[in-house]
């Protein structure tokens, strides 16, 4: 059994109820996810409340993972990006966290060295293959978008640019993107 | 049904797909979004193939293992809850089995699980100031310990945490008290000698003690007793 696939059937037996498997489940994808709740968030306090909230919604949800098109550890890192996100903006609405541009600014958007490619899953490899067919400032931005909740607003701003034409420039990129990845 | 940004922008809804998946659509146009979104199994399969290449950017993150308190609090949370379940959905596993059923039933009575709310050990949680009251219970036929506030509360920005002191060993938390009421279930190896143990509630800036230990803001305290 893969890993993915053990996910999986761990997710099947915690939407019926099974609290062995919600053990199984948080041991074996726990780290992964505090580890993306902590970067996106900077802040252990914020990132463990993060944690509370997704695996808190797993086990009252679980059961809607069936049926879902992406794998079970991608639906994982998907709600823990999204709440990550999510609370790193109501934290910035707050006044009480800077905007992204400041956070990039401090911590650039990790982009993998050549050397590091071979080590990705193909998927993993693929994108960061095709992102380097983009211009290099616009990939960055697809990163800090995902990894950093940046919005257009935010990317026009340090940029320099409005943001009706970067918006327009970047669904190219995307546009793009796509296409590279298809072939 | 496109909106004008669709026809303005280059792209259409297989950009929107991307830009919604990376969470750069405008928050004005995401209803409009997943409502195609219903409608269209390509666009679902797109969402799906982007959200698939993107969960990669967080593949070069280091994985970091959350504390211990984190479990705990969630296991609170979740099982807490399931432990307030109505009391046949207590009793159903238990009643498989025709046979054995009958036997069973004598084992439920005898384990107190058809009064699931009986308080078995409870403590009165206060401080000489009177600011702050709280009630624990601890049933142990389930294994939870309710606690719940009676009067005051944690100040703006601060959260009450619940402790166990053991009269020898370091002090356990056992759950931030965000609620009026908080379920805790207790590992088993607490349950066994919970009888006079010690409680005590401090106060510690928002995501709880940074030490694992409780800060000097001592605000309540109580021992676990039969009553």
């Amino acid at each position: 059994m893969t890993a993915q696939e053990e996910i999986e059937a761990l997710l099947a037996r915690v939407s019926s109820g099974d609290r062995t498997a919600f053990r199984k489940l948080y041991a074996a994808t726990s780290a992964k996810l505090y580890g993306i709740a902590l970067r996106i968030l900077r802040d252990e306090a914020l990132a463990q409340e993060v944690m509370e909230e997704v695996f808190t919604g797993v086990w009252e949800r679980a059961a809607q993972y069936r049926g879902a098109l992406a794998s079970p550890l991608t639906w994982l890192v998907t709600i823990t990006r999204d709440a990550s996100i999510a609370r790193l903006g109501a934290e910035r609405a707050a006044g009480r966290m800077t905007g992204p541009v400041e956070i990039t600014e401090r911590l650039y958007a990790p982009r993998p060295e050549v050397k590091e490619l071979e080590g990705l899953r193909e998927e993993a490899r693929a994108l960061e293959t095709c992102l380097r067919e983009l211009p290099r400032a616009r990939a960055d931005m697809l990163r800090q978008a995902y990894l950093y909740g940046a919005t257009y607003a935010d990317l026009a701003r340090s940029a320099g640019a409005s943001q009706d034409s970067l918006r327009a420039t970047l669904r190219g990129d995307l546009l793009a993107l796509r296409d590279c990845l298809s072939r | 049904m496109k909106t004008p940004l669709d026809r303005d922008l280059p792209g259409g809804w297989e950009a929107g797909a991307a830009e919604y998946s990376l969470g750069l659509m405008p928050k004005e146009e995401i209803a409009g979004f997943e409502s195609q979104l219903v409608a269209e199994p390509d666009l679902q399969q797109d969402v799906a193939a982007w959200a698939e290449y993107f969960a990669c950017f967080t593949d070069l993150i280091p994985e970091e293992t959350p504390p211990p308190q984190v479990l705990r609090r969630i296991e609170g949370k979740v099982f807490g809850a399931v432990e307030k379940a109505p009391v046949w959905q207590q009793v159903l596993p238990y009643l498989v089995g025709a046979v054995v059923g009958v036997v069973l039933a004598w084992g439920v009575f005898a384990s107190g699980l058809l009064e699931p709310d009986r308080p078995v050990l409870s403590a009165d949680l206060s401080a000489a100031d009177g600011a702050l009251t709280l009630d624990a219970r601890f049933d142990t036929a389930t294994g939870v310990l309710t606690v719940a506030r009676r009067t005051g509360a944690a100040a703006d920005g601060r959260v009450l945490e619940l402790w166990l002191m053991p009269d020898d060993g370091a002090p356990m938390s056992l759950a931030l008290l965000r609620s009026a009421e908080t379920l805790v279930a207790l590992p088993p190896e607490v349950v066994r000698d919970l009888s006079g143990a010690r409680l005590l509630v401090s106060e510690e800036p928002a995501g709880g003690a940074p030490q694992g230990a409780p800060s000097d803001g001592l605000r309540a305290e109580g021992r676990l007793t039969t009553r």
